[in-house]
């Protein structure tokens, strides 16, 4: 379950539209500063495939300028609940 | 903190990171989300010893808003200079598992349920009273643990011995500590180690016997990497029967056959003399030979009793006597070459280095345990190294308050906390200090903590209150003992901080506050006495056990021996407890000097630690005319024993071919009811396994990760196979955790233990592997 | 590969930059920084000494100092091996899924702030026993396997690694706990006045060597420095300040 966390940059004038554009994407949480021209974004998809698209479809809004991955994680080995060494 | 899944983690996680990068770009950007943004009250750090081994690490808790919030190392410790272990770093996270127990519990009708605490300490109080009335004194007991504070221990020696008049206080140190004690006794004449850690910074020549210090105390091996990085010429030598990350990190790793370390130490003791490595003059002016009964079974027999006795002896007959131990003809039944035998005869015998042995339960659980602590004794005494910087015989304790509450308090059948119960001197200053009648103390022991459980389940003992251990799990031949404490008419009173197998069997469960809750001292393995002061309320109700200890004594008649208040007793019970060591030979710290410092050394005199005993250089005891003095013997000698290797209790054969190993790792404590209450402890060593050599594996059949079946003369269990993992049992032995209690290694283990020290060997039993095949369970 | 922990860089852009933007002014710096390190790197040559002189065997027949009394450890740390932090590979290197862990990567790792944090990355068997850990971890650099910069260890010569940093197998729990992790010290400690140095708000134990975790690829971009060719950190940089003030005593010959 791929879960990722941005910083978006928007174009200027364009922080509100994009926040909306953004809200609007079932598997995106965003979170706009109060005081900067800056927008938070976590994306959270199933699979890695998933996780691809999403983040072509965010880099694709035309309010985007800039997209920053600041976390990623898959979570791969560590839901090996058997307990043995991979 | 409320409970979120994985992904609401990440995601929190993903969101904090992202908030972190945009303040990088603009600085000052807020959020509006409250936790993203929390700002955190002032921190306090105080100091208080850690929690779990013997080896005593001071560590700085720091609180804040009536929370423990994170551990650093202390780096004004003697101990550990400010490192620690994973254990020690996640100590206060034990605090805070879910199911700490808040509140006190009676069964009834079969079920535990929550009564106020005061009820259940009346309940307790009443019980004990009764059974007093209808079975006699004796049938009462108290079973406690290396992990009581000295006040805890001291309570209950008081309230049992001085009070209700009965030897029938145990600890769980017997598990683990006694054969160094008895060796001690039997050797110096006087118990705890002459040396101190700072004997490592000292040392050119590190052996461990039987022991995996990089697992089990990991911050003093870190103290010998460090020595050894610092002096390349140092050399580590591993002593074992399985191949540890000890091993690896070691310079030379001997595997000897299980028992054989009996044969191996003569066989050293043999190449020095025959070397003519032996120091001449410290044997002549300092040493004396004794020898001690041979043959001495194994405890097995219900009521069974032994009393060594020593016979002196004299060089000649002990050179006789390691004629035996030739290194060709140890060689064969250890399985250690020669060479090897010869090599380490070389490394204690030259005398241009400094030689430190350490070792813990490969030697103490041991059916020979007193045995191998005088030999190991034997070879530092016939090279004179011994109670002099860097050269120390070093027996490490496993528990943060073995040495300072079981040991020096004497929490134990036979002991007082100056002086053995069969000695008059010792029952009248008891007596005196405790302000009870002479006669009020017993002069005769009564169970070790096997003959205690024996007892229990015979109906002996019918009452046992059980303070911070944790039997049902740790007890070996367990099944015996645990139905034993199950059977009708048997009062099981258990203070604990969480729910285990023990509170399962208990009928009264009372909430214990836990550490650094409470204010405290421990003492460690060298000496030392650390004290802490209550740093956090405990939850619920929980109450100490020195408390408890003091409120039920209140209840059944004896509140004159503690007219002291909740605010003052741990001062006080530490003022009078010191009286009974107000000899220069074992003198202790003020209670200012201790909350002072981190931990002090004790004997104490006239303001000093003494580092070195017997060392007249050192030990203002010792009389300078001697230079060294082992004033524990009225001969002023240490004795060297005449002790012979002696078979296992029991020993593999064709329908029990393996040899079984029981023991810790480094991630969980003993029966694990704490660690694995720390989440990255459990989630790394999620549950127990039996280690299997990979030849032995092969021919099995067996695969890594796969379930097996072990099977002994007790019982059986199913478990998962590790081949080649962390350890590496040699053929024909294998190796199981104990501190999963869900996996019970210790329905299988055998109580069979040192006749002299009563204490157990978890380290040998015979065990039959079987496939079971995969998937099943 | 087998499961590392994947994620992305902080630095990297995903969609071009059309003009001068935040994002691309920490491009600008960190190029700067690598024409620091690279000038920098033919002075290493010249300033790092000579390999430890084995001061050999000796014996101790009286109490001689013990080895805790080498120089002290805080002073030392920073000057370690003063360019090392530098020898991975540079930050631009071109990678499309570079983990550069932030600090919410350091708190995921910890159960405090301050605490040993766990191996994210799977571990061979063999190295549960050899503790084999320094080819990455000594130095630090980038992993290819792993698709990570290696963090570098602040404290090398510690070498029972498993002692403190352990590896999870599995996420699940035996009990639930009430643990709360706390942050601190406060993130973005900033100077005592505003502009100036910001304090060291964590103990300096077995941190000493700043550039471990301030320097190079593998910081994390929120606490890495912007000057790591200003190698005598505490220089400037000193703990954080208690909440005692000066309070002068009293005049000579005053007081009791």
């Amino acid at each position: 379950m791929p879960v990722c966390g941005y910083v978006v940059v928007p174009r200027p004038g364009e922080k509100e539209r994009l926040r909306a554009a953004l809200a609007r994407i079932h598997e995106c949480e965003v979170v706009p500063a109060e005081n900067a021209e800056i927008l938070l974004l976590v994306t959270s998809a199933d699979t890695t495939r998933e996780d691809e698209r999403l983040r072509r479809q965010v880099e694709e809004l035309p309010g985007v300028q800039a997209l920053l991955l600041t976390f990623g994680e898959v979570d791969p080995d560590m839901t090996n609940e058997a307990g043995v060494l991979p | 903190m409320t409970v979120i899944d994985r992904r609401d983690f990440l995601r929190r996680t993903a969101l904090a990171s992202a908030a972190a990068a945009a303040a990088t770009l603009v600085p000052g950007a807020t959020f509006g989300v409250e936790w993203l943004e929390a700002q955190q009250g002032p921190i306090s750090w105080k100091k208080a010893p850690c929690r779990f081994c013997g080896t005593g690490c001071g560590l700085l808790i720091g609180i804040s808003e009536g929370r423990a919030i994170g551990v650093q190392g202390d780096p004004d410790s003697p101990v550990n200079k400010g490192l620690c272990c994973v254990k020690g770093y996640h100590s206060v996270q034990a605090l805070y598992g879910r199911d700490r127990i808040r509140r006190a519990m009676v069964r009834r009708n079969g079920r535990l349920v929550e009564v106020p605490l005061s009820e259940a300490l009346d309940v307790v109080a009443e019980r004990l009273q009764a059974t007093i009335r209808d079975h006699g004194k004796d049938a009462v007991a108290m079973y406690g643990s290396g992990q009581w504070t000295i006040p805890d221990g001291y309570a209950a020696l008081k309230l049992f011995k001085g009070g209700i008049g009965t030897n029938n206080v145990e600890a769980n140190a017997r598990l683990c500590m006694a054969s160094a004690v008895t060796g001690f006794m039997t050797s110096f004449g006087l118990d705890e180690p002459m040396g101190c850690y700072e004997d490592i910074d000292h040392a050119d020549v590190f052996v461990l016997w039987g022991n995996n210090m990089a697992e089990m105390h990991p911050v003093l091996f870190s103290r010998i990497l460090e020595r050894k990085r610092l002096h390349p010429d140092v050399r580590i030598i591993d002593l074992a029967t399985r191949t540890t990350r000890t091993s690896y990190a070691s310079d030379r790793s001997v595997l000897f056959q299980p028992q054989t370390d009996l044969a191996l130490a003569n066989a050293i003791c043999h190449e020095i003399i025959r070397n003519h490595w032996i120091d001449d003059s410290f044997v002549r002016e300092h040493v004396s030979f004794k020898k001690g009964k041979t043959d001495i079974g194994y405890g097995l027999e219900e009521r069974f009793s032994f009393a060594d006795e020593a016979r002196d002896a004299d060089f000649d007959e002990y050179v006789e006597f390691l004629d035996d131990y030739t290194s060709d003809l140890v060689a064969e039944i250890s399985g250690v070459p020669a060479d090897e035998i010869r090599y380490l005869a070389s490394l204690y015998g030259d005398p241009a280095k400094n030689v430190v042995s350490f070792w813990c339960m490969g030697v103490n659980q041991h059916v020979r345990g007193t045995w191998m602590n005088n030999l190991i004794y034997n070879i530092h005494l016939l090279v004179g190294k011994i109670s002099k910087p860097g050269n120390s015989p070093f027996s490490l304790t496993g528990q943060p308050s073995a040495c300072g509450t079981v040991r020096e308090v004497g929490t134990l059948t036979h002991k007082l906390p100056h002086g053995a119960v069969t000695s008059e001197d010792a029952r009248k200053m008891a007596a005196e200090i405790w302000q009870v009648p002479e006669d009020r103390i017993p002069d005769k022991p009564t169970y070790d903590t096997v003959q205690m459980f024996r007892a229990l389940d015979r109906g002996d003992i019918r009452f046992v209150w059980i303070q911070v251990t944790n039997p049902m799990v740790s007890l070996p031949k367990l099944a015996r003992y645990r139905e034993g404490a199950l059977k009708e008419d048997r009062f099981v009173v258990v203070s604990d901080v969480y729910p285990t197998p023990t509170t399962d069997v208990a009928d009264v469960v009372l909430p214990s506050a836990m550490w650094i809750e409470r204010e405290g001292m421990f003492g460690n393995s060298e000496r030392r006495t650390q004290h802490w002061e209550k740093m956090l309320e405990p939850p619920g109700e929980a109450m100490s056990d020195t408390w408890q200890i003091i409120e039920v004594a209140r209840r059944a008649g004896h509140a004159a021996l503690f007219p002291w208040t909740e605010e003052n007793h741990i001062e006080e019970i530490w003022r009078e407890y010191t009286r009974f060591h107000d000899e220069p030979d074992h003198r202790m710290a003020s209670y200012e000097d201790l909350r002072a410092r981190p931990g002090v050394m004790w004997p104490y005199v006239n303001g000093r630690e003494t580092r070195w005993r017997y060392n007249a250089a050192h030990d203002p005891v010792a009389d300078p005319d001697l230079g060294f003095d082992f004033y524990g013997h009225p001969d002023h000698r240490a004795w060297i024993w005449l002790r012979p290797y002696e078979e296992a209790a029991e020993v593999p054969d064709d329908e029990y071919p393996f040899w079984l190993c029981t023991g810790r790792v480094l991630e969980h404590w003993h029966t694990g009811s704490l660690t694995r209450r720390i989440p990255v402890l459990h989630r790394a060593m999620p549950k127990a396994y039996v280690e299997i050599a990979s030849e032995d594996a092969r021919e099995l059949g067996i695969v890594n990760g796969e379930q097996v079946r072990l099977v002994t003369r007790r019982g059986s269990m199913l478990i998962e196979a590790r081949v080649d993992y962390r350890g590496q049992p040699a053929r024909g032995q294998v190796f199981v955790p104990f501190f999963d209690e869900a996996l019970l290694v210790n329905d299988l283990t055998l109580d069979a233990y040192c006749p002299i020290s009563k204490q157990p060997d978890y380290k040998k039993c015979a065990v039959r592997v079987e496939r079971v095949g995969r998937g099943s369970s | 590969m087998r499961g590392a922990r994947r994620a992305r860089g902080a630095g990297e852009l995903v969609k071009g930059v059309n003009r001068p933007s935040p994002a691309g002014s920490l491009f600008r710096r960190v190029g700067l920084i690598l024409l620091a390190v690279l000038a920098m790197i033919q002075v290493t040559v010249l300033l790092r000494p000579g390999p430890e002189d084995g001061d050999g065997f000796r014996t101790v027949s009286t109490v001689q100092e013990p080895d805790a009394r080498l120089p002290i450890a805080s002073e030392l740390g920073p000057f370690r091996d003063l360019f090392g932090a530098f020898s991975a590979v540079p930050l631009g290197e071109k990678s499309p899924h570079v983990v550069v862990p932030t600090r919410a990567d350091r708190r995921s790792r910890r159960a405090f702030e301050g605490a040993p944090p766990f191996i994210p990355h799977p571990l061979e068997p063999e190295t549960e026993r050899t503790q084999d850990c320094a080819p990455c971890h000594e130095f630090g650099g980038y992993n290819p396997l792993l698709r990570t910069y290696a963090p570098r260890a602040p404290h090398p010569e510690k070498t029972n690694c498993l002692q403190c940093h352990v590896r999870p197998v599995t996420t699940g729990i035996f009990v639930e706990s009430d643990w709360v992790y706390v942050d601190w010290p406060p993130y973005g400690a900033g100077g005592v006045i505003e502009g100036s140095p910001p304090t060291v708000p964590h103990s300096l134990q077995m941190r000493e060597h700043c550039l471990a975790c301030h320097g190079g690829a593998a910081a994390a971009p929120d606490i890495r420095t912007p000057h790591p060719e200003r190698f005598n950190c505490r220089q400037c940089h000193v703990p954080a300040p208690g909440n005692d003030e000066f309070v002068r005593p009293s005049p000579v010959g005053e007081g009791r």
